[in-house]
């Protein structure tokens, strides 16, 4: 789920557990799969952002700028 | 945030002009495991940045309530602050006034001003590392609490707009409440303490800030020589030096050139402070922790961080608000207000974290609809 090593500017305490996994149910449902009990996350995901396809194929939080996206809000 | 208009984002507007982008670097405290954070370098924004409402959000009945919002880059906060006050039709919020300014927007024909409870604390972090100076014996450092005059400088330094601090966890966070008072203004209990601690003679008290909080610091520096009859010298950290100062707090390679340093800091929600305030102020991989990790709190933190039940992680996390008050691992001093001045047609719906617009509204005699659009 998370790709990055530390997506977040406030740092890698907002980390989500690096075998978490999604699993898409429909067009507006999905499931995640955390490996252990973490409290924190729906705090953790109020700095997750959700951009539409195109946003992610032509910006990516600064893949076109910079190559890269970690910490690039 | 974002490097170029859409129009994208699923949120109740979506970015159709210009951008707004923050430039960062990393600080690491740990590489294995990876303990982070990122430092800002730079903000890079057009003139104007343009959301426009997103009709399909799927939360009506919160918003969009506004066909358009523009962001002003290119006018000054003083300048957006004479618009807002002395005209219409150009500026209708201006966020973070200063309370020095809140008597012109009280003294104005169009704004009205806005005091938002904000998830903020202003306190000291005090440097539990230092080798010459008691200040990892929490008599010290209760010492320091109890020396500050909070209901002066609530009244003084932010003209009535903050509360006292009791701990981290402000008064109106949704949880982790933890019924605190403020430590009292005790000169006396103060000095008490910090000769039993053992606080060297003519050890002076080294007070670093950056320089929008010098006034408070020179306010805190007053009350601590007062207070505790020592000297204290105050460091203001240049803006220049700011992203070099900050990865020397963050990474804790190098020893630290002051015993407290003036603080301000935030929560990005409220119903469990814990996470992002205690947890990034004084856990093993906060950034901001300085001195050793405290093993209690770990331990509390733990705890915490694998509780799903949300009435307990409530309780915990007022539990380790209760725990750093009563160590006093900072100075705590106050909770400032958000404040905005706010054109009088303006239905501004204030958040406690971030500024958002989602519910605000304009009503019928705002300019934009005195013509009946």
């Amino acid at each position: 789920m998370q790709r990055w090593r530390a997506p977040h500017p406030p740092g890698s305490n907002l980390n989500i557990h690096q075998d978490t996994r999604v699993e898409i149910l429909d067009e507006y449902k999905l499931r995640i799969d955390f490996p252990a009990p973490d409290g924190l996350v729906l705090g953790k995901m109020r700095g997750m952002h959700i951009p539409s396809t195109r946003f992610w194929e032509e910006e990516g939080f600064g893949y076109r700028k910079l190559g890269r996206g970690e910490g690039h809000w | 945030m974002i490097d170029a208009p859409g129009p994208w984002g699923t949120g109740p507007f979506t970015l159709t002009e210009g951008y707004s982008s923050l430039y960062n670097e990393i600080a690491i405290m740990s590489a294995e495991p990876l303990a982070c954070t990122w430092l800002d370098t730079k903000q890079d924004r057009t003139d104007k940045v343009v959301l426009t409402a997103n009709t399909d959000h799927w939360n009506k009945e919160r918003g969009p309530r506004l066909e358009r919002v523009v962001f002003h880059n290119d006018i000054s906060p003083s300048k957006g602050l004479d618009l807002v006050c002395d005209t219409e039709g150009e500026v209708d919020i201006v966020t973070e006034i200063s309370p020095a300014d809140v008597g012109r927007v009280e003294g104005s024909e169009h704004a009205r001003l806005h005091a938002i409870d904000a998830m903020r604390v202003l306190l000291g972090l005090v440097n539990r590392g230092v080798e010459d100076a008691p200040l990892d014996d929490a008599r010290t450092r209760r010492a320091l609490n109890m020396a500050v005059d909070r209901d002066r400088m609530v009244r003084e330094g932010f003209g009535g707009y903050a509360y006292p601090a009791s701990g981290v966890t402000p008064p109106y966070a949704t949880g982790g409440l933890s019924g605190l008072e403020p430590y009292p203004h005790d000169p006396e209990e103060a000095r008490r303490l910090l000769a039993e601690a053992g606080w060297p003679k003519g050890r002076a008290l080294r007070l670093a800030t950056f320089p929008d909080t010098e006034p408070i610091a020179n306010m805190l520096a007053g009350d601590l020589r007062d207070g505790l009859g020592i000297g204290v010298e105050v460091t203001v950290i240049p803006a220049e030096e700011a992203l070099a100062a900050q990865h020397k707090l963050v990474e804790k390679v190098l020893p630290l050139p002051f015993d407290v340093l003036l603080f301000a800091w935030i929560d990005l929600t409220s119903d469990a402070p814990a996470a992002f305030m205690h947890g990034e102020l004084y856990s093993s991989t906060g950034p901001f922790r300085i001195g050793p990790p405290v093993e209690k709190f770990e331990e509390l933190l733990g705890q915490f961080a694998v509780e799903v039940d949300a009435g307990r992680q409530g309780e915990l996390s007022a539990e380790i608000d209760r725990f750093v008050y009563d160590e006093a691992l900072s100075v705590f001093l106050v909770y400032p207000q958000a404040l905005y001045a706010v054109n009088k047609h303006v239905n501004f719906v204030g958040y406690a974290t971030t500024f958002e617009l989602a519910e605000t509204e304009v009503n019928e005699e705002h300019w934009s609809r005195r013509n009946g659009s």
